[in-house]
């Protein structure tokens, strides 16, 4: 976990999503660094859910500069390169309406964070339903600032099981489970009477139905970790022929 | 040939059953187990003596046997799975993959 220091604020130049730090959490008041309702609202007013690219925090801490019970408010998304600290925004995030919150505070020691974090996990959760699975990941500052982010898979393209997950089994099953979002899975004995060609027949056919949906696609491993032979090296390679960038497929490691 | 669904997860958990006894015998325990007979007959199996463990991922789908382990110190410390090594087994029989992981296992 690190403390942002810059930018205060920052407009993202495609979504015109303005991200501001600093700025107290007030779900009534919509805003920059505030909600609205069940979405996101940035500065320009557009909602985040209609974006057209994410703004990414990737685990990053952000902490708030009041103090006490300010709370910093940003938006991301867990999957892409981009760091507050500097790095381009467009270049590196994938198209998704994913995003993630990362909110933090200055507290005297890791209780006095738990005990906010309870509080605000609450509070968020009671104001937006639609945000589904709530995750924080906590950490510490050199600084002794504590941070935290939480994941806001349940709004967007990821809840509503518009989305196939797609990797090494032992993580996709998990991921897809934990996203509510599709997965190719077969029972055993099935699986165990088809053929190799009637197996990747079968994977290809749940594919070519995501595709004909319009769903869109997740790794929950890294393409190179695929093993050679292996069901998801051949996933690769569908999507490929199928003319879809599998580099810009986003990469979410199961929780 | 039709399909048994309950035998053949009957036949899981007498597997993992007859193999932690034989374990037991070797001082290993079972620590934990997890099968998912609705994808592909996935399943994990933690195997354990004191502060070593061995993971078991049996991957139903590609027929691979992923071992890993690691040493428990504390329960802060060295507790990443480590040495990770997958082996490809192809389609063999229940009774031939759950003897590999005792072989595997006694090892620890």
């Amino acid at each position: 976990m690190q403390e942002l220091s810059k930018p205060t604020a920052w407009l993202e130049n495609v979504t015109g999503l303005k991200l501001q730090n600093n700025q107290a959490y007030i779900p009534s008041v919509p805003g920059p660094g505030s909600y609205s309702g069940t979405n996101y609202s940035g500065g320009s007013g557009k909602k985040l859910i209609d974006a057209p690219d994410v703004l990414t925090l990737n685990g990053s801490g952000y902490s708030s500069r009041r103090g006490g019970d300010g709370v910093g408010v940003g938006f991301g998304s867990a999957i892409g390169g981009y760091s507050l600290l500097g790095n381009d925004l467009i270049s590196s995030s994938p198209l998704t309406t994913n995003i993630s919150e990362s909110v933090g505070g200055n507290y005297s020691g890791m209780s006095g964070f738990e005990n906010w974090w309870g509080n605000f996990s609450a509070e968020v959760q009671r104001d937006l339903p639609a945000m589904g699975p709530f995750v924080p990941l906590m950490g510490q500052a050199a600084s002794g600032v504590y941070g935290a982010v939480k994941l806001g898979l349940g709004v967007g393209a990821y809840s509503s099981g518009n989305s196939m997950v797609l990797g090494r089994v032992g993580s996709y099953e998990r991921l897809a489970d934990q996203l509510g979002a599709k997965k190719f899975t077969i029972p055993r004995d099935v699986w165990a009477k088809m053929s190799l060609p009637e197996r990747r027949s079968a994977n290809f056919r749940s594919i070519d139905r995501s595709i004909k949906r319009g769903d869109s696609f997740i790794f929950s491993n890294q393409p190179s970790e695929a093993y050679p032979g292996s069901g998801f090296a051949a996933e690769i390679q569908y999507l490929r022929s199928k003319g879809i960038n599998t580099d810009d497929i986003p990469v979410i490691s199961p929780w | 040939m039709k399909i048994d669904r309950d035998a053949t997860i009957k036949k899981h958990f007498d597997m993992l059953h007859t193999l932690t006894n034989r374990l037991n015998g070797d001082r290993l325990s079972v620590f934990s187990h997890s099968y998912n007979y609705l994808s592909f007959g996935n399943w994990e199996i933690v195997i354990g003596s004191g502060h070593k463990e061995k993971k078991f991922f049996w991957d139903g789908r590609d027929f691979n046997l992923t071992v890993s382990e690691r040493n428990k110190t504390n329960l802060c410390q060295n507790n990443q799975w480590s040495n990770v090594n997958h082996i490809p087994l192809g389609e063999i029989s229940d009774e031939e993959l759950f003897e590999r992981v005792y072989q595997i296992a006694v090892q620890i």
